[in-house]
């Protein structure tokens, strides 16, 4: 007998940087959330529902909707939302027995990061963190970032992805 | 209790908000679902705030903001942008646009409350004071030094006002509009025309009557003798505000609107829109202001979709039925679609048919609308039949 499951679909609103493009949409998820679609080492790409898409000289104008758009995670450089829930960061930090939270700014060559970071007890160690490979996309809590040519476009939210691959920079307060 | 218009795409979110709403206050929230709607709810209904949200398909609503804020009747009405494009950079450019405050749509139901009050309240508190005795209403000046047409025409009572629409260009509207206000005029009506299209508007042509001046001509010193000096008088005695020849990429301006509709009808015993189908604010206007609505469509099947959604867009503009009469005219020999599929697809009886007549392009080419020819063509008695069933409404 062979049975079938329904995965329950999930959505997430959230905003979705490259270094060129400012890409505000839904994307769908099952299981832990929208994490386990960043860990997701079968899919190279995210789609992006219901997508409105800036550049990011020019971040309030929308210059196209789309319905959907695929972005290769290798292209972006960030993400970020304005709430938690569903982004999968509880489950993420579930997994670390003791936490210390860090004051942290990161800089992408596009965007200057600041935020929280959770990290296992101990000095925080950024070389160790750097060369992580466990996940390719670091969650960073309170954020606020802004790209480094446009500073007073700020962009926040409760939680934040950044792409561990394109930091080129960071920096952290015990 | 506040009247709030609430545009955004997402009816999920229209639903949800529309409930909490209601619960916690008696605030009544009337949905649009784009830009386009929104903006016409908002010229010809009243509310007292605008919820908008900036992420919509075809219009985003920094667009929309910028268009409410250009137009007369709803350039102080208070605006939120309601979004969940949220960020710094984005409440600036909203608040750029026109708006007056700007909400995240991750707010509690508590804040956005709070703010819809305090927007509302900020704005009442900006609105002059009403004085101790009312202002007069505007009583149209004498036509003193006023063109013939102005001069000459009847005095009240106020005349009748009729708004032809197609459900798309093409479909013969403009026709019927030319040749109605001819069957007007020849039973002895004094007739105005308006030809309401920007680009392409070709009533006057139609008449070989020049199109200047035009609607375009008018300035802002909206006075009867500037309004009797654009229209054009046609040897049958009908008058005619003309399209401008040269596209424009707005239509006549609400404020305009407003004024010629305060004016004309004092003079004309019938005022004529020819409607445009881009459904502009004029356009939008006309609709709701006309006493009776004329929508033609052609026996085509791609017509006829157009059309059953022209008639929802009158009935999301809260447009009583009994208005609106439904015309299906041949433009050319070939017509396809039988009578009563095309009922059954609009859910709306057809309530007259023009027949194709092999007069129509000739009358076109010698600019002679076929109401003012001798009855040897089939068209004149049909359109004296409609002229008589749109005196019936």
């Amino acid at each position: 007998m062979i049975a079938s499951q329904a995965r329950l679909l999930k959505s997430i609103n959230g905003e979705f940087f490259t270094s060129v493009y400012r890409i505000t949409g839904r994307v769908s998820f099952s299981g832990l959330g929208l994490f386990s679609v960043l860990s997701d080492s079968t899919r190279s790409a995210m789609m992006i529902e219901d997508a409105y898409i800036s550049h990011i000289t020019q971040p309030s104008t929308i210059i196209s909707h789309r319905a959907s758009v695929h972005v290769p995670k290798t292209s972006l450089d960030l993400m970020v939302f304005g709430k938690s829930e569903n982004t999968g960061i509880e489950a993420i930090r579930s997994n670390i027995a003791r936490v210390t939270r860090h004051k942290v700014f990161m800089a992408t060559n596009t965007f200057e990061i600041l935020g929280l970071l959770d990290a296992a007890m101990g000095k925080f160690d950024p070389e160790l963190f750097l060369t992580n490979v466990v996940s390719v996309f670091i969650p960073v809590l309170n954020v606020s970032a802004s790209a480094y040519f446009l500073p007073k476009a700020i962009y926040s939210g409760e939680v934040a992805f950044v792409n561990r691959a394109l930091i080129n920079l960071i920096t952290a307060e015990d | 209790m506040a009247y709030i218009l609430f545009i955004d795409d997402n009816r999920d979110v229209q639903k949800l908000l529309s409930i909490a709403i209601k619960r916690k206050k008696q605030h009544d929230l009337t949905p649009a679902s784009n830009g386009e709607e929104g903006i016409a709810l908002a010229i010809n209904r009243k509310f007292d705030l605008i919820l908008l949200d900036i992420m919509m398909p075809d219009m985003d609503g920094y667009e929309v903001a910028r268009r409410l804020r250009a137009e007369p009747r709803t350039q102080h009405l208070p605006i939120i942008m309601f979004t969940s494009r949220a960020q710094t950079a984005d409440a600036e450019a909203g608040l750029e646009a026109g708006a007056n405050a700007y909400l995240s749509k991750l707010a509690s139901v508590d804040d956005v409350l709070k703010t819809i009050d305090d927007v509302i309240a900020e704005s009442r508190s900006k609105q002059p004071a009403p004085t101790e005795t009312p202002a007069a209403p505007p009583t149209p000046q004498p036509a003193a030094p006023a063109p013939e047409s102005v001069a000459t025409a009847p005095l009240p009572p106020p005349g009748r006002s009729l708004c032809i629409l197609g459900c798309r260009g093409g479909v013969g509207a403009t026709m019927l509009a030319v040749n109605i206000a001819a069957a007007f005029t020849r039973r002895s009506r004094q007739v105005c025309l308006i030809d309401l299209w920007h680009v392409s508007g070709h009533a006057a042509p139609m008449m070989r009557l020049p199109s200047k001046p035009s609607w375009g001509d008018l300035n802002s010193d909206l006075n009867p003798n500037a309004i009797g000096s654009a229209l054009i008088k046609h040897p049958s005695g009908m008058r005619v505000l003309a399209a401008p020849a040269q596209p424009q990429s707005v239509g006549l301006s609400g404020e305009a609107f407003n004024s010629i509709t305060k004016i004309l009808p004092t003079f004309f015993n019938e005022v004529i829109f020819n409607a445009s189908p881009s459904l502009d604010a004029a356009t939008c206007m006309a609709l709701t202001y006309s006493e009776r609505i004329l929508l033609v469509l052609a026996p085509e099947v791609t017509t006829v979709p157009a059309a059953a959604a022209m008639l929802g867009f009158i009935n999301s503009l809260n447009v009583p039925s009994h208005r609106v009469r439904v015309v299906l005219n041949h433009p050319t020999q070939n017509s396809s679609a039988p009578l009563p599929a095309i009922e059954r697809e609009l859910n709306h009886p057809i309530d007259a048919i023009l027949p194709y007549d092999v007069s129509q392009p000739r009358a076109l080419a010698q600019g002679i609308p076929l109401a003012f020819t001798p009855t040897t063509s089939a068209v004149p008695p049909y359109l004296s039949g409609l002229a008589m069933l749109l005196h019936k409404i």
